[in-house]
Parts: structure tokens; sequence; C-alpha cells
């Protein structure tokens, strides 16, 4: 679950639709009004700010992306489009902001995947065979879990991570991780798959049952 | 009948529920008889759930840095 539920204003009645109350914000940041504005930002924060965590991975350029995002929504409050939603359209203004971010600090070559990925026999039988996973039901361990997957996340490189948060979290369609990435709709989706198939195997020595 | 490579190879199509229903039938033909690929394809969409649950969490509890929401109401003003 989210934890801020978007459009929502602290000062929106409780029961009024998400719709309703994101209309009437609108409304109030388009006449001015200033306290429209610390609602604006104080409602979408915790979300966004949570957003630019995944994506660049340490506080201080999250708090800079999030801060850079604001007030180019706010700024640019003229060219929002009725038909959507604005949590949608910040969502996309934090993403673009992430990623000139990650674009403007990638200089060194990135890593290879190949070694994560899987390998097969000439007559195209896995090299090594999976077994089933034994995962964590106590929340204690849930939490653990949590913890190590997140530091196997981290070890994809970035340009892989990037496409696995776009795809699978932030739940952008392979058409906008394209155009925001500046590559092909195919190659992204090559991309998330192997991505995927990589933290698959960063996970497999925690969760892979032990042989009888 | 497919190999485990080709299983592999499109395996993100299967997840996702895209491929045809002849490419399907060629899955399941391969999976009847290679218990490591169900155990691979189970695998795949554990990883798919625990990435999304590790990533997810941290936005139930982030607070609120109100010195940054001042620092953007600020700035908004300049």
């Amino acid at each position: 679950m989210r934890a801020a539920e978007p459009g929502r204003s602290p000062t929106s009645p409780p029961d009024q639709a998400p719709e309703t109350a994101e209309s009437q914000l609108l409304l109030r940041l388009r006449s001015g009004e200033e306290a429209a504005y610390a609602d604006f930002v104080r409602n979408h924060m915790p979300r966004f700010l949570a957003v630019a965590r995944r994506l660049l991975g340490n506080d201080e350029d999250a708090r800079d992306a999030v801060q850079d995002a604001f007030l180019s929504a706010l700024k640019g409050l003229g060219s929002f489009s009725e038909g959507s939603r604005l949590s949608t359209w910040l969502h996309r203004i934090v993403v673009n902001v992430c990623l000139m971010k990650i674009r403007s600090r990638k200089s060194k070559k990135e890593t290879s995947i190949e070694h994560l990925l899987p390998t097969f026999l000439p007559d195209g039988h896995s090299r090594e065979p999976a077994a089933p996973w034994n995962l964590p039901s106590e929340e204690q361990e849930r939490r653990e879990t949590r913890v190590l997957v997140r530091a196997m996340i981290d070890h994809l490189p970035e340009g892989y991570r990037t496409v696995l948060l776009l795809r699978d979290i932030e739940e952008l369609s392979g058409e906008e991780v394209a155009r925001s990435m500046d590559m092909t709709e195919g190659a992204v989706k090559v991309r998330l798959h192997r991505a995927r198939q990589a933290l698959r195997k960063l996970l497999d020595p925690h969760f892979r049952e032990a042989a009888c | 009948m497919l190999t485990c490579r080709e299983v592999i190879e499109f395996l993100d199509d299967y997840v996702a529920g895209i491929l045809s229903p002849a490419r399907i039938a060629e899955f399941e033909e391969h999976l009847a008889v290679c218990p490591p690929c169900i155990d691979y394809i189970a695998s795949y969409r554990a990883t798919m759930e625990l990435a999304r649950e590790a990533l997810e969490a941290p936005a139930e509890t982030a607070g609120v840095p109100e010195e940054l929401i001042e620092a953007i109401l600020e700035a908004r003003k300049e």
C-alpha cells in the first residue's frame, strides 16, 4: 500500500473521493492560495521522496531531486492537463528529474550482468538446474528478507536496476521507460528480463531449499 | 519441444500472460517433463514479488521532512 493518499489534502473531509479532493486542490493551487502549495507538497512528499530514494539510492540526492521536481511542478501547473491525475503527473516529473541526475553522474562504464544470467549446455538444458525456494513466513524473517532484497537490488548494474525499478515498482509502461531513458522498447524489455533473472540469481543461495 | 533456454528466454512474456496459445502449449509441454524449469518460473515470480515488497515498504514508514517542505515553499517564492 502506498503511504500517501494521492490528491487528498490534510484539510479534505475524510469521506471525500481522492479525485474530488484533487480537483479542489488544483483549483486552490491555480488561484495562488499559499496554504494549497503547502498541502500539495506535504501530501505528496512521503511517496515521492520514497520514489527518489529508490531510484537514486541515497537520501541527499533524493531530497535534491524531490525539491527540483516540486519546484518544476509548481511552476508548471499551467501545463497540467485536467484529464490526468495530479499525482500521476507529479510522479512522471519526479522520475524524470531522478533520471537526469542518474545520467549526469553516470561517467563510469556500466558493469556487465552476464555472470548473473542463466547458462545452458549446448543442447539447451540449464547448466545449473533451479531448485524450489523456501520463502519466509514470519514477520521478523520477512523484515530481514526485505533488507536482503534491497541490498541485492543495489548489486545490479545501474542501468538494469533503474529499468527494474521503473517497470516493476513504479509501474511505468515499456514505452514510457523507453522514452525516459532514450532506449527502444525492445531494449527495455530485454533489460527488464535480464534484471529479474540477475536478481533471481543473487537471491537463489538465500532461499534455495537445501538438497536432501 | 522447447528447450530450457527457450523457456527462460520467453519467460517474461509467459509471466506477463502475453504468449500466444500455441506458445503456451509448447511451454506446458516442456514444463510437464522439466521440474527445474517449474522451479525457475516460481522463483522468477517470487523475485518480482520480493522486489515489490522490499521497495514499497519504506514508503509506508517514511516521515515527512518539514525542513525540506519549508525549503521548497520558500524557493517557490523566489
